[in-house]
């Protein structure tokens, strides 16, 4: 049934002339005004299975990008529920990745990744749980036009529900509020538009 | 079979012990989510204005403030470009489910509008003021449904930004047949020039403390301040003591007043102008005062005119002025509530201002942009 809905979908978009290219996102306003573009790139990672994640991990791939930490109590949950159907949406194509990257890498060892992420369900090439220094996690967070930090009482971290969209040449393509209905409606079809539009 | 009726039992006993907002939540899903009324959203927009008409509210019951009917999704201004603007002024209204008779705004509870302050922010390389505020643009509530910042000013955006709106419908009035109404929200820009000068939002708010061991026994003669907040969950925060706090709380019949330092949440680092203030008050509210404690002055006062033969608010003043008034980082600053529930029950009560104070910092960002 999934199956027939992803095609009816795809053939939809292939059909709909009208269907806009998608914003790239990912740049800045430098100090001289102008807009300056980059790329998504890793150094540094490791993922649930103990392998280095770098940029040549994600090269060629259209992936979803989200930060979260394996304690979490508040917004990690029904984002992590999210996350899972799309995951299972787009299990068949091997150029789709999601990504999540742990803001509490001193708690979220190798082997707490790998025991959360089997709890998924989800295949590890289809959804890689990253960790990484403070620092690094930091940079990335900001590469990703997000933050993160501890709340004062120390029961919580700050940051976000919105998950980035990055395209096949790494730029990021869009944001999402994952624990808002029409966002997801919004990612899932963006996500398939970038997909067709890569093959 | 005898598992679905046990289910539908069990349901059932658990709907029924929900207060009154979070069944508004259920139904508005039920209604939506079998398309029992209109789910759909209606979006325009054109080159100075945007809006966004709301799928049904269904109003089967008296909803107080916060309790009724609610959609909420994200948007942008216009996903197909990429151009900076200038948001200029907010509108809100009560619709007919045919979207173009307008209703009483007495079925307006807030409309709030939010940023997705990362991306708003680090386009900008301001990621420092990711996470240090919530990040609510604006709110238009029952009483001041309309407003616009003054000439010369405005919030910077780019059209393909994501912005969350969330809108709440109100009805302190009508019992009887359950009746379909709808929201719409216009949101006024205009395109960028030089000459314009950018606005920050910062949201001020009295919070009261109550018992957390026993919140709904209070106040007593020994701490006369304490509150009964309506719920815990939502609207409660701790101070840095630890001691808890609630911003949406119980007013007894008859007259009080409430105060609230407010120099935490205003953040100054530096001296500032303010430009305007949109103040968000519940029924019963008479008056909100913006007081530097410093100097002991007013430094602006919003008057609520409550109805006087039915519940809600008639009209609640705003402030807005381009020459503005300075804020300095060492002055103390609070809010100061007077309400006067005039019915023989318990109400509740929230007092809020979005201030708009004059962003520096963005100023010299934009002073060198290139489009």
């Amino acid at each position: 049934m999934r199956c027939l809905t992803r095609f009816i979908l795809i053939l939809f978009l292939s059909c709909e002339t009208s269907t806009k290219d998608l914003p790239i996102l990912s740049y800045t306003v430098n100090d001289s005004g102008q807009k300056t573009f980059y790329n998504i790139e890793y150094d540094g990672f490791t993922n649930q299975s103990g392998e280095s994640f770098s940029t040549e991990t994600i090269e060629g791939k259209i992936f979803i990008a989200n930060f979260f930490f394996t304690r979490c109590p508040s917004i990690c949950p029904p984002m992590r529920t999210k996350l899972i159907s799309i995951a299972e949406e787009f299990s068949e194509d091997q150029n789709f990745l999601i990504i999540s990257h742990t803001i509490d890498p001193e708690h979220d060892s190798v082997s707490v990744l790998k025991s959360y992420a089997e709890a998924t369900e989800i295949p590890g090439n289809t959804w890689q749980f990253i960790r990484a220094s403070k620092e690094k996690t930091k940079s990335q967070a900001e590469m990703y036009m997000t933050n993160f930090k501890p709340k004062e009482d120390g029961s919580d971290f700050y940051h976000s529900s919105y998950v980035a969209l990055v395209d096949s040449d790494r730029q990021i393509r869009g944001f999402y509020n994952i624990l808002e209905s029409s966002d997801v409606n919004r990612l899932i079809h963006d996500i398939e538009f970038l997909v067709l539009k890569s093959k | 079979m005898w598992f679905i009726v046990l289910l539908t039992i069990v349901g059932g006993i658990y709907y029924l012990k929900l207060p009154n907002r979070h069944k508004a939540i259920v139904k508005t899903l039920f209604y939506h989510g079998f398309g029992i009324v209109d789910e759909r959203w209606n979006i325009q927009s054109n080159d100075s204005s945007i809006s966004l008409i709301t799928p049904t509210l269904v109003l089967d019951n008296i909803y107080k403030s916060m309790e009724g009917p609610k959609v909420v999704r994200s948007f942008q201004i216009d996903d197909s470009k990429n151009e900076l603007v200038w948001i200029t002024s907010f509108k809100t209204k009560a619709l007919s489910t045919n979207e173009v008779d307008q209703l009483s705004n007495d079925y307006i509870c807030h409309t709030n509008i939010d940023l997705y302050e990362g991306e708003h922010y680090s386009r900008w390389q301001l990621n420092h003021r990711i996470g240090k505020q919530y990040p609510r643009l604006t709110s238009m509530s029952n009483g001041i449904e309309s407003y616009a910042f003054p000439e010369g000013f405005g919030f910077p955006v780019f059209t393909n930004e994501n912005l969350m709106l969330a809108t709440q419908s109100l009805n302190h009035n009508i019992e009887g047949d359950p009746f379909d109404i709808k929201h719409e929200i216009q949101i006024g820009f205009k395109p960028h020039n030089n000459d314009m000068k950018p606005l920050m939002s910062k949201t001020v708010f009295v919070m009261l403390p109550y018992d957390s061991e026993n919140p709904f026994q209070g106040p007593t003669d020994t701490n006369p301040n304490m509150c009964l907040p309506v719920e815990t969950k939502n609207h409660s925060y701790k101070n840095e003591n630890g001691q808890a706090l609630s911003g949406h709380w119980v007013i007894f019949p008859g007259k009080d007043t409430y105060r609230y330092d407010i120099t935490h949440q205003l953040q100054l680092k530096d001296s500032t102008n303010m430009h305007h203030i949109a103040t968000h008050l519940h029924p019963f509210a008479e008056r909100l005062e913006f007081r530097d404690k410093t100097a002991d002055s007013t430094l602006f006062a919003s008057e609520a005119e409550n109805y006087t033969d039915k519940i809600g608010l008639k009209s609640v003043s705003y402030f807005s002025s381009t020459e503005g008034i300075m804020l300095y980082p060492d002055h103390d600053y609070e809010l100061v509530l007077q309400t006067h529930n005039t019915t023989n029950i318990n109400q509740d009560m929230m007092a809020s201002m979005f201030v708009f104070l004059y962003d520096k910092e963005m100023h010299d960002k934009l002073k060198t942009y290139m489009p």
